[in-house]
Order: structure tokens, then sequence, then C-alpha cells
């Protein structure tokens, strides 16, 4: 192979490599928009994902999803940050809201005291944004 | 839109409790059964029922066990079809329409499972503010719906 | 409501059986808001001995709603956190059509039966 050859096989493979740098943040960043996804069960479905990658700098998304307005997200919420972290704050899905809002509190303060703040490329919400505590 | 109703109407006020869930949606996949709705019909529509009064629990009165809940099923006939309809009316929080930010009262929670599943069970899904205060949902299913394709 | 089977007024689990890494659970009658605590209790304790494999059966089960089918997430979540496989067993057609509506059927591994569960061991 002539040294042109070599040069074009290299800058290719280094173009590759780069892209799949990058292909793996855009990944991070799709997957942590969809634990904001307008549907729940996309919703659910990347708070298991996230599990799954023990991706911490997604523990502040998932202490949001804390406050879902679907019972079954904030189960899931909270029993991913269980798993990931080994407590729970006293947090129940289905408990009464003003209990809820207190242990969301709780894991608020823990975030901070904890300095988890989130990976730097924080994702926009993927669709108009969940409302809380909505009432019908 | 013509609608005529049928003279058989159930009505039932329960608590907010979850366990008088499963006997409402007793009642109502009797009344739908006996109606002759197959039976993945009366599955669609206990779930859908189930659905909505764990919403109004949770939402309405915020896991308050001791609320009322109206729940009313009867047969119509919608545009020459028959149809089970059911409201199921509560006393609590009401929605605000400005928080709405202009969506349809009955896209107030587009995006949690409960309301998909009943979506997706039956033909008509709308709420509105009640005059005298709460809420009330009103759910429709065609008798007809898919019929030739259920087992 | 689905009443217990030969009168008896037992709760929504009825077995739990442990055999060569694998664990069955088997769920009976309708897991609602109601029911799903138990069902809560039950797939944790289950989880807690880390099994292999967590089959739960829900050949008894005519009904489940949102908060049933969370309570499997959970139970999927325990059980990826230590790399094991859960599976769902025997599912009822509404049932399974409350995972189709809900767009978290292929969250789940579903067979039909537990040799199938077995045959195809994780």
């Amino acid at each position: 192979m002539s040294w042109s050859g070599y040069r074009s096989v290299l800058t290719t493979a280094i173009a590759a490599a780069m892209l799949a740098g990058c292909g793996r943040q855009v990944a991070e960043v799709e997957y942590q928009q969809r634990i904001q996804d307008p549907q729940a069960a996309e919703r659910v479905r990347a708070i298991v994902e996230a599990l799954e990658r023990d991706d911490r700098s997604a523990l502040p998304l998932i202490v949001d999803r804390l406050d879902d307005e679907d019972a079954a997200v904030r189960l899931a919420a909270v029993s991913a940050l269980r798993e990931m972290t080994g407590q729970d704050f006293g947090y129940q899905p289905y408990g009464p809201l003003h209990e809820r809002v207190e242990a969301v509190e709780r894991w608020r303060t823990w975030l901070k005291e904890n300095r988890i703040s989130g990976s730097k490329t924080r994702p926009k919400p993927a669709g108009p944004p969940v409302t809380t505590g909505g009432s019908e | 839109m013509s609608i005529r109703t049928e003279s058989k109407v159930i009505r039932m006020r329960i608590a907010s409790d979850p366990k008088q869930i499963c006997v409402v949606r007793a009642a109502a996949e009797a009344f739908a059964s006996r109606e002759g709705f197959t039976g993945q019909q009366v599955g669609q529509i206990g779930l859908a029922l189930n659905e909505a009064l764990a919403n109004v629990i949770e939402h309405g009165y915020e896991g308050s066990t001791e609320q009322r809940i109206d729940v009313s099923m009867e047969m119509v006939v919608l545009d020459a079809r028959r149809a089970l309809r059911l409201v199921v009316r509560d006393f609590g929080r009401q929605v605000d329409p400005s928080a709405i930010k202009g969506r349809d009262l009955d896209d107030v929670r587009p995006g949690g499972l409960g309301v998909h599943l009943i979506r997706a069970a039956m033909a008509q899904v709308t709420y509105r503010r009640h005059e005298q205060g709460g809420m009330e949902m009103t759910m429709v299913k065609f008798l007809d719906e898919g019929q030739g394709s259920e087992s | 409501m689905t009443a217990p089977e030969g009168g008896q007024t037992g709760g929504p689990v009825r077995e739990i059986q442990d055999a060569d890494g694998t664990t069955l659970v088997k769920l009976h009658g309708d897991i609602d808001l109601y029911c799903s605590p138990e069902v809560r209790k039950a797939l944790l304790e289950a989880t807690q001995s880390r099994p292999a494999t967590l089959a739960i059966d829900l050949s008894k089960v005519p009904h489940m709603d949102s908060s049933g089918v969370a309570t499997l997430v959970e139970a999927l979540q325990r059980v990826k956190r230590y790399k094991g496989r859960m599976a769902l067993v025997a599912m009822q057609e509404r049932v399974r059509n409350v995972f189709e509506i809900a767009r978290l059927t292929d969250l789940f591994e579903i067979r039909d039966t537990l040799a199938e569960v077995q045959s195809r061991g994780g």
C-alpha cells in the first residue's frame, strides 16, 4: 500500500473512531432524553436502560421522575434509584402526594450533598413538559 | 350526533378506596357481558374503568380513601350504534383550564400509562369540569367494535 | 373480580418454588392497585436470593392494570441489576393485551410455558 493510501485508511479509521465516540455521546443524550419523553412507556424504558448502564449521571433525571404524573413511571424511578444508590428515603410511588413531595425533597438534598448534577450535556425534554400533580 | 338512552342504568357510589375498584369493575364487566360484549371487549371495559378509578383516587383525591366517587353504566344508542356508556364522577380537584395550555380537557394526561390504556380500550373518552365541582369522565364503547375479529 | 380457586381466600401469590437456579412465582387473581402491594412484596422476597432466573407464572391472572405492570417492571429492574433473567410465563390474552397497549411487551421476556424458559436458559 502506498503512503497516500495508508494515510487515507488511517484518516478513515480515525474519523470512524471519532464518530464512534460521538455516537456514544449521542446515544447517551438520546436515551437520557427519553427519560423525559411525553409517553410514559418510553420514560419507563429509558429508566430501565439507565439502571442497566449504571449511569449515575442520569440520577438527577430519574429523581425528577419521582414527581411524574404516572405512577408506573414513579415506581420505575424509585426502583432504579434504590438499586443504584441503596436507598429510597421512604418514597412511596403510590403514597399520598404530600408524603411524596417530602421524600423528593430528601432526594434532591442528597443529590446536592453528593454533588450529583447530571451529565454535562443535559438533554432537552423530547416533547411537551410532563405536568406534575395534574388533577382531573 | 344523535343519542338515545335505553332504560337500564346502573349507578354505584363508592368511597375512593382502591379495594372498591375491583367491585365496580366486576359489576361493569358483568353488565357488559350480559349486553353482548365479547370476552375481549369486556376485559377492555374493565381495564378502562379500573384505570379511570385509579386515576381519580390518585389525582383527584391525592390518595385519600374516604372521598365520594359516582359511577354509572348504561346502554345507549349513539348515531344508530349500541354502546356502553360509563361515567365516572368525582368531587375532587378540578383541572384549571389555564394550566392545560391549549390542550383539550380530554388530553390532560397524554403520557400516562393509565390514560393510554383507557384510550386504547374505549372508543370515546371525554373529561369535563362539573359545574358543581370535581370532574366527570365519560367513556363509550360500541358493541359492534371489531366484531368478527374477536374470540 | 375473579373469585379465588376452590373458594379459598388466599392472596394473589400462591406459590414460590426454587429449583435449579430458577425461582418460579405463581400469581393468582387480579393484579391491580389493591393486590399489587402483596405482589410487590412477594417479588421482592423472591429476588433477594438473586435467582439466576425468575419466572412469573401468570396463567391464573385474568386481569392486570398499569400498577400490576409497574410492579413487574420493578422486579425486572431488580433482576437486571444483578444480571439475572426474568420471564413472564403463560400470560392470558387479556393481560398480554395490556402489555401490548402499554407498549412494554419488548421490555420483558415472555414465554408460553416454563419449559420454554428453562430450555432457553440464560
